[in-house]
């Protein structure tokens, strides 16, 4: 399956403080008008993942899902990967290793470019 | 060169039966791995299907009682014996029928296992080097796949491959593809990710709504349900708002998710419901049966409120229901529906109700 959509890539800022979370989400609205808005977030910069960095990545992937679009993630850093499984956020979202990836799954599947090659590991 | 197949499942099951009452009456016992469905087919349909595809036109299919599941065999020979014991014993009869006729070669296999293989080679070989078995193998050692020349059987006695030590002299045929062997829920979920993955020609069925996520037919989900690719849900499946299913998760034919649980890394067989509010990880569910593949246990969980096999808690219900209505209270003031903790209080309070206390 292919599809043609558009996709935005968005890279986090390296720290993720209240200020700057708010300032990502008023850049991130705009995009939300697309017709089924497909993103990926670059985490590939942030250097700090705390309640308020999970808390945006979830209100940005509930404003996604209610317009029939899509959000994944690319490029997470080791420490935030611990984050994200200790809140349980990592089985929301379709994670890759690069931002090419990610983009690349929105037109066609590939369980290469998933970060859940760990799960295919795990079970190895 | 006329090739016939005999297939016989064998027992080894996801779960075990104890023998309960609950077992006795569960309507969609579980049965052997090779008869759980993997994206809308059981292996044993496949194995059917790849034998058709080589020209394989005469296929006999020895199984035990419901391992054929929703399976609903066309031009294919049927036969249900009880135990594995009576199934070889079918199975050698079948055998006698194929000589008598004259069909050459017979394939004999005790699934089982998961084996892509080429048919037509293997019988080249088989037939190269005039032996009256040739045994299947992978790296690992034998598949319990045998290729049986009729006429040097004959000769040898009519024994099949398990019943005698012909052979473990006979030159064996190397599968070169690829091979599961299906022996634990282990392995049926490293079958079902290795699908996704397309290490194997496994494909899920139905519609692939958006990369990596398939719907089979007759599939509802809320739109307030997260789907999270790789994910096959089959057909009739229910996932209720708030739910999520996850990486690499299979929802096989006719299950129900309840209202915000997850279900992460894991396979749900056919008729399976799941509550509301769980967290189903890394495990393969049947009815009320579920294997955590991390810790290696088994449960069988009775309270319908976590995990249940639909018909049967389809009939507990209308039992339910009938007896309510002997009662002389009526509770429908009561909610019971979504917690647990009341629906366990209601089995108590049905108790005292009906003065049994």
């Amino acid at each position: 399956m292919t599809t043609g959509k558009p996709v935005v890539v968005q890279q986090l800022p390296d720290v993720l403080d209240l200020d700057r979370a708010e300032a990502f989400f008023r850049a991130f609205q705009p995009h939300l008008e697309n017709d089924r808005p497909c993103f990926v977030f670059d985490l590939s910069q942030v250097r700090h993942l705390d309640s308020i960095g999970v808390d945006l990545l979830l209100r940005c992937m509930e404003e996604t899902m209610k317009r029939n679009g899509d959000l994944k993630l690319a490029a997470v850093p080791p420490g935030l990967a611990v984050v994200l499984e200790m809140t349980r956020v990592d089985r929301l979202f379709e994670v890759f290793q690069n931002c090419d990836d990610a983009v690349q799954s929105f037109h066609r599947f590939s369980a290469q470019g998933l970060g859940g090659r760990a799960v295919a590991r795990e079970l190895e | 060169m006329h090739l016939s197949a005999i297939l016989v499942t064998d027992d080894r099951s996801l779960t075990r039966r104890n023998g309960s009452s609950i077992d006795q009456q569960r309507k969609n016992p579980a049965g052997p791995l090779a008869c759980a469905e993997i994206f809308g087919e059981s292996v044993l349909e496949r194995t059917v299907a790849h034998l058709r595809k080589a020209g394989v036109r005469t296929i006999a299919v020895i199984a035990g009682p419901g391992h054929l599941g929703a399976w609903d065999p066309r031009d294919v020979k049927v036969t249900i014996a009880n135990t594995l014991a009576e199934r070889r014993a079918a199975a050698a009869s079948t055998f006698r029928k194929h000589l008598q006729h004259k069909i050459s070669s017979v394939l004999v296999a005790e699934l089982g296992a998961y084996v892509e293989w080429d048919v037509v080679d293997a019988l080249r070989l088989h037939a190269a080097r005039r032996q009256p078995a040739t045994p299947l193998h992978d790296g690992r050692g034998p598949l319990r796949y045998w290729i049986l020349d009729t006429a040097l059987m004959a000769a040898s006695g009519l024994h099949l491959p398990w019943q005698n030590g012909n052979v473990a002299a006979s030159v064996p045929y190397f599968v070169p593809g690829y091979v599961n062997r299906i022996a634990d829920a282990h392995d049926f979920r490293q079958l079902v990710v290795d699908a996704f993955m397309g290490r194997c020609t496994i494909g899920p069925r139905g519609r692939e709504v958006k990369p990596g996520v398939w719907l089979d037919d007759g599939v509802q989900v809320h739109k307030a349900v997260r789907l999270v690719a790789p994910a096959y849900l089959g057909r009739e499946t229910r996932v209720r708002t708030g739910a999520v299913i996850t990486r690499f998760s299979n929802l096989e034919r006719h299950s129900t998710v309840g209202e915000g649980s997850l279900v992460d890394r894991a396979s749900v067989l056919p008729n399976t419901l799941i509550g509301s509010g769980l967290d189903v990880s890394g495990a393969l569910v049947d009815g009320g049966e579920l294997v955590d593949l991390r810790r290696d246990v088994t449960l069988n969980i009775q309270d319908r409120n976590l995990i249940a096999d639909a018909v049967y808690a389809q009939a507990q219900n209308s039992s339910r229901r009938r007896r309510q209505a002997t009662l002389e209270r009526p509770i429908s003031e009561l909610d019971f529906e979504y917690s647990q903790y009341l629906s366990r209080a209601a089995g108590r309070l049905l108790e005292v109700f009906k003065g049994e206390v």
